[in-house]
């Protein structure tokens, strides 16, 4: 019997790719973000200027027929930018793929080579044995057909790259000098108008997300580039949509008013160009981070960006993972103090919360912090000692929750978290509005607001509202506790230096204390290793700080891990003295949270 | 009713004046300075180590300024540290018991899934993570300075992320 041995071949080479996907998306970014304030200047040139009313008769039409061709030539190349930067952006998208498809190329290629080789190695000299020879025909075989199909995958990868450049150069060249541009779009309506009119009326994000659904592609990304401040902070249209959204009014603002000497600047451009470098160095910190377990950088998502709400203090909400498709979701909510300046700090607790997770076995989550409401902060730092804007607060994010639950049509695990006045808001919005949270976390809370009696009226259900208060944070001591109140019985009952602040101020919080027994939520151990003695303010801002015990625990919620979170004993008001914490006696313990 | 919003108006005063106030000197800039220029040396010189050990080069070098204690109980930061990161991708199976070896002067010590350095009041460590085979980070930082956010964004040399030679 014969047996015919075909050595497989050594496959192609596969060829040199270094395109960075990433920065032609950069690029297309900056572009789209280009598009936006020639679209603002064609609109103000065209509209604004002109419907001011400062101008009528004669010198209305004197502007017109002066200023009319540079507001329309404005629109043109704001269109012609826009065609450029989808383009960009699509090759970008297109080039990461390709970079990926080439890594496996590149690893399929080596590992093919070293097994052609080796079986030129037992064909040489080539067995006796007939049952050896069968199976080194087959080895071949088989390593052959794998070339072939590598080969073939490789004249496709080739093909596609070269489709690609093609597509995005006959894009680009589509409008070359300025004469072509007004050739091509000066008077062409914008998708974008006829998608703005088209809105709801209304806020019901279920509302949003079927008209988002409904527009074209070339709608959604017209209105991006258009209406940016629209798009990115509407609840109910896509996290990532919104992001993009929020990428061209972020980066807009810090060109545009990055560009003015600062002693130009008026007070308002001053307060937004400080809120836009603070949204963007937190934007920074979240994408120089990684992953604990797989070193791979993170990616941040801006979902709100409105720098001059509330009087200036500014919106922000910006997320570590994709909101749109993580199995876990958590929104942390913080308190006093806080405004847009507050991002940096307030992204690294969430940059902390998501490593966490990871190392703890989260394998999709995302964690967003947000500054979303008008918290205490400045001049009206004095709002801390009233409820009035954790209520208002509330009501604002029970519309953000409510966004998040209308943009995912699938069923995922959604965590609020709130410290300090935060946690206050975070109750109010679960006690005033039942968004649709599985699980809430209160840290270091002065009061789950005077609407909570007990864990149940959050609406999840006891076992569901976690509480995490270190025994020596003198904010977590602000609640009201037991059947009469340290205020009542007068100060000096509480030993320590502080005692007789913390006995005046016990029963003046804002609400029931969520870590005393009586309101029976699930208490986490939350002590820190450099815990004070005595009651302070360090102890009320570690709740986020790696290796320890919050942090863990807030992982293996923000999980669904609630056999790991690891409980602690309940606040105790006995009737002959102050509250009894049985926390403050244990030894703190600092477990690992990102393996480092 | 009227006593309750005294006293907590008094708790937030108390909070707000355990923030603390700014200001700054061209001397904390000038230790900033320094500090940057200390950490980038000793990066450079483990970087070259960790080169020669594991046979690579470092990838994806940054450096950046972060913020490190806040103020009281706000969320602007009161202190900030420089530090540097850098990736080495490498077939070594034991990457961090090789850069052992190589940096006994430093006192290495395995910490979970990293090996950590001291060089005077500066801090280090090469990591490896368990889904990422192949990588090893290398962190470099040092000690927290005293300085307020608002100063810091204000500074020139503030970074955040901004790649960094370690050549």
């Amino acid at each position: 019997m014969t047996i015919t041995i075909s050595l497989p071949p050594t496959p192609n080479e596969t060829p040199e790719f270094d395109a960075d996907g990433e920065k032609v998306q950069d690029a297309g970014t900056t572009l789209r973000t280009s598009s936006s304030i020639f679209d603002d200047h064609g609109s103000f040139v065209g509209g604004k200027a002109k419907d001011s009313g400062l101008l009528d008769g004669q010198a209305a039409a004197a502007y017109v027929q002066a200023l009319s061709p540079i507001g329309r030539h404005a629109d043109a190349c704001s269109l012609a930018l826009r065609a450029a930067a989808n383009a960009v952006l699509g090759h970008g998208d297109e080039l990461v793929d390709l970079a990926k498809r080439h890594q496996q190329l590149r690893s399929d290629r080596e590992h093919l080579a070293r097994e052609a080789a080796a079986l030129a190695s037992r064909a040489n000299p080539l067995p006796t044995d007939e049952a050896e020879l069968q199976r080194l025909k087959a080895d071949c075989d088989r390593c052959t057909s794998q070339i072939e199909a590598y080969e073939s995958d490789l004249v496709r990868w080739t093909e596609d790259l070269k489709a690609s450049e093609d597509k995005v150069t006959a894009a680009l060249r589509g409008a070359m000098t300025e004469t072509q541009i007004d050739q091509t779009y000066a008077g062409v309506a914008d998708p974008a108008d006829a998608a703005r009119d088209s809105m709801p009326s209304g806020k019901d994000p279920k509302a949003v997300k079927a008209w988002w659904d409904g527009l074209t592609e070339e709608q959604r990304a017209a209105l991006i580039a258009a209406d940016p401040e629209i798009v990115g902070n509407t609840d109910g249209i896509p996290a990532a949509d919104r992001s993009a959204a929020n990428t061209v009014s972020l980066d807009r603002d810090l060109a545009e008013l990055g560009a003015i000497p600062e002693d130009q600047r008026t007070d308002d451009e001053q307060t937004r160009y400080d809120n836009a470098k603070a949204a963007d160095v937190a934007r920074d910190k979240i994408e120089r981070s990684k992953d604990p377990m797989t070193n791979e950088h993170y990616e941040a998502q801006v979902y709100i960006y409105d720098p001059m709400a509330f009087g200036g203090d500014g919106r922000v909400a910006m997320a570590v993972g994709d909101l749109d498709t993580a199995r876990n979701v958590s929104v942390s909510v913080p308190g006093l103090t806080t405004d847009m300046e507050s991002a940096q700090s307030n992204a690294e607790n969430v940059i902390n919360l998501h490593q966490a997770a990871s190392f703890e076995g989260g394998t999709s989550t995302a964690t967003m912090f947000w500054i979303g409401y008008d918290a205490p902060s400045g001049a009206d730092s004095a709002g801390v000692a009233t409820e009035g804007m954790a209520a208002a607060g509330g009501e604002r994010l029970a519309d953000t929750l409510d966004g998040l639950n209308a943009m995912r049509s699938d069923d995922f695990h959604l965590t609020a978290i709130g410290h300090s006045y935060g946690s206050t808001t975070v109750a109010h919005a679960m006690t005033d509005h039942h968004p649709g949270a599985d699980d809430v976390v209160l840290l270091g809370s002065p009061g789950a607001g005077d609407d909570a009696d007990s864990a149940d009226d959050l609406g999840v259900g006891s076992g569901h509202v976690f509480v995490g208060t270190n025994s020596e944070d003198l904010v977590g001591r602000l609640g009201q506790t037991g059947w009469v109140s340290p205020a009542a019985i007068g100060a000096g009952v509480l030993t320590g230096p502080l005692g007789g602040v913390v006995a005046q101020m016990a029963g003046a919080g804002l609400g029931h204390n969520p870590a005393e027994d009586d309101f029976g939520a699930v208490r986490f151990q939350a002590e820190s290793t450099s815990r004070g003695s005595i009651p302070n303010i360090d102890d009320h801002v570690k709740y986020y700080d790696h290796d320890t015990e919050s942090l863990a625990n807030m992982a293996h919620i923000v999980n669904g891990q609630y056999d790991d979170v690891v409980r602690a004993g309940q606040v105790h008001d006995p009737w002959y003295r102050g509250p009894v914490d049985p926390e403050s006696d244990r030894t703190p313990t600092s477990p690992d949270t990102d393996g480092s | 009713m009227t006593a309750r919003i005294l006293a907590a108006t008094a708790a937030a005063l108390t909070i707000m004046l355990a923030g603390g106030c700014g200001g700054v000197s061209d001397q904390t800039y000038t230790e900033l300075e320094h500090q940057r220029d200390d950490v980038l040396a000793w990066a450079r010189e483990l970087s070259a180590v960790a080169s020669t050990t594991l046979a690579t080069s470092p990838e994806d070098a940054t450096e950046a300024y972060d913020g490190v204690a806040q103020k009281g109980t706000s969320d602007n930061y009161k202190s900030y540290k420089y530090d540097v990161q850098a990736d080495f991708v490498t077939e070594h199976q034991e990457p961090l018991d090789a850069l052992h070896d190589e940096l006994e002067e430093f006192s290495p010590t395995f910490s979970s899934n990293s090996l950590r350095l001291s060089h005077g009041d500066l801090t280090a460590f090469f990591q490896i993570y368990p889904k990422g085979p192949g990588k090893v980070g290398m962190f470099v930082e040092g000690p927290a300075i005293e300085i307020d956010q608002e100063d810091m964004s204000d500074w020139d040399g503030f970074v955040v992320g901004e790649p960094v030679d370690l050549a």
